[in-house]
């Protein structure tokens, strides 16, 4: 109840829970698929924030993390028969574990040298799942049946559309929660200035590890979703690409803030799927439309720079302009000052 | 005037004064892990090579072979 402390605050937590619920039987099959993609958006984005925003340890391995997490799920379901409860919580063990892993560099490594070999690190474990892939026969990738939970069944838009939900929330409602506590005020520490964090008496390197490990088992919880969303797992899907769009998610949405990287990741999966409209109700030439990839990767590339340039806190900072206008209507600043 | 290099402090001149042989010869010894790794274990690891190289290197010695350990910045 804290974190919905006022009437106001529950009122519109209302109005949006309700919002969330209908949307499936309002929006047709396309909306509920893309409003999964951000949900599964969410829940990296929200992981990746926690480690590059609040512990400001950059990392462009999510992707292969993200990897892992499928991978591990998908071996255990198509080659070991597993059942869904075993091999879903098996990712974010292996995750953490992979996590830990990777984090070990970040112990005596900062900045350049921490992305480079978070950077390596992505290209080793998505050489040993191609290497996988192609020694066992599955050149193109694994096939993951749907996920069965005693008598329940996830299948179809709308099954998919509430548990994505509810997980994101729930991975939202962690995160927030986390850096709320003791581990989120270290890490914010060591983000500021990790001198200063150690002799205020933080134990900087398990701090480190800490953010390491659970920032890596969430991506890769949400790696496995999304191999069972997509009922198949491979290397392709989860390309360096990938990896740089997280990094664009929590960049656009601004780091270091939770609702910035909802924002982000709904911003970033949104944003091919808006310039398709875009040009399809603009009278562009033939020639942007035969060009339609380049056009989102262009558009991608140009609102990333000027997101950098313009407004560098993210989709996050003109939220709270646009309260603080609405808070100090019909004033432009605090009359009684503060 | 002391000239010698504070830790942490702008080195690039240092670090980067290896001289231009040398880069060759690097990126030559790069390139033969990457053709060894095709002829002996997979063309799949080829890739992945440089990589592995940078890795073990930021785990050994972070600063590079020619730097000093004074050039980079310690947690």
């Amino acid at each position: 109840m804290a974190l919905l402390n006022t009437p106001v605050r529950r009122a519109w937590f209302g109005v949006f829970v309700v919002g969330a619920l209908a949307v499936p039987f309002v929006g047709n099959a396309l909306v509920v698929d893309l409003l999964c993609r951000t949900g599964l958006a969410v829940i990296g984005a929200q992981a990746l924030n926690l480690l590059t925003g609040y512990t400001g340890l950059v990392s462009l391995g999510h992707a292969g993390l993200m990897a892992a997490g499928a991978f591990a799920s998908g071996i255990l379901t198509a080659e070991l028969g597993a059942p869904f409860w075993i091999a879903l919580p098996a990712a974010p063990l292996v995750g953490g574990l992979l996590g830990f892993l990777v984090g070990i560099p970040s112990l005596r490594l900062k900045g350049v040298y921490l992305a480079l070999s978070t950077l390596a690190l992505h290209f080793v474990i998505l050489y040993v799942a191609a290497e996988y892939q192609s020694a066992r026969g599955f050149s193109t990738g694994l096939l993951i049946p749907r996920p069965t939970l005693g008598p329940l069944t996830i299948a179809g838009g709308r099954a998919w559309y509430y548990t994505l939900l509810v997980l994101a929330a729930a991975t939202t409602l962690f995160c927030l929660n986390l850096v709320r506590t003791r581990a989120g005020r270290a890490w914010m520490a060591i983000r500021d200035r990790d001198i200063a964090a150690a002799t205020t008496g933080i134990n900087v390197t398990r701090y480190k590890l800490m953010a390491f490990v659970v920032s890596s088992a969430i991506t890769a919880f949400g790696g496995s979703l999304y191999g069972y969303y997509a009922g198949f797992v491979s290397v392709e899907a989860f390309s360096f690409f990938t990896a740089i769009e997280y990094i664009a998610m929590i960049t656009i949405g601004g780091l270091g803030s939770i609702l910035g990287s909802i924002l982000g990741a709904a911003f970033v999966t949104l944003l091919p799927y808006g310039v398709d409209a875009m040009i399809n109700v603009l009278p562009v030439g033939e020639r942007v439309q035969s060009q339609l990839f380049a056009v989102k990767f262009g558009a991608f590339g140009l609102l990333m720079a000027l997101f950098l340039v313009l407004e560098p806190r993210g989709l996050v900072s003109i939220w709270s302009r646009v309260r603080t206008y609405f808070d100090l209507w019909p004033f432009r600043y605090h009359p009684l000052g503060e | 005037m002391n000239t010698t290099p504070r830790p942490g402090a702008d080195t690039r001149t240092h670090a980067g004064s290896q001289g231009t042989l040398t880069t060759i010869g690097l990126c030559l010894a790069i390139a033969l892990l990457e053709v060894l790794a095709i002829q002996y274990v997979s063309p799949l690891l080829s890739e992945v090579v440089p990589f592995l190289a940078l890795l073990v290197m930021l785990c050994v010695r972070p600063w590079g072979i020619f730097g000093t350990p004074e050039e980079i910045e310690r947690v």
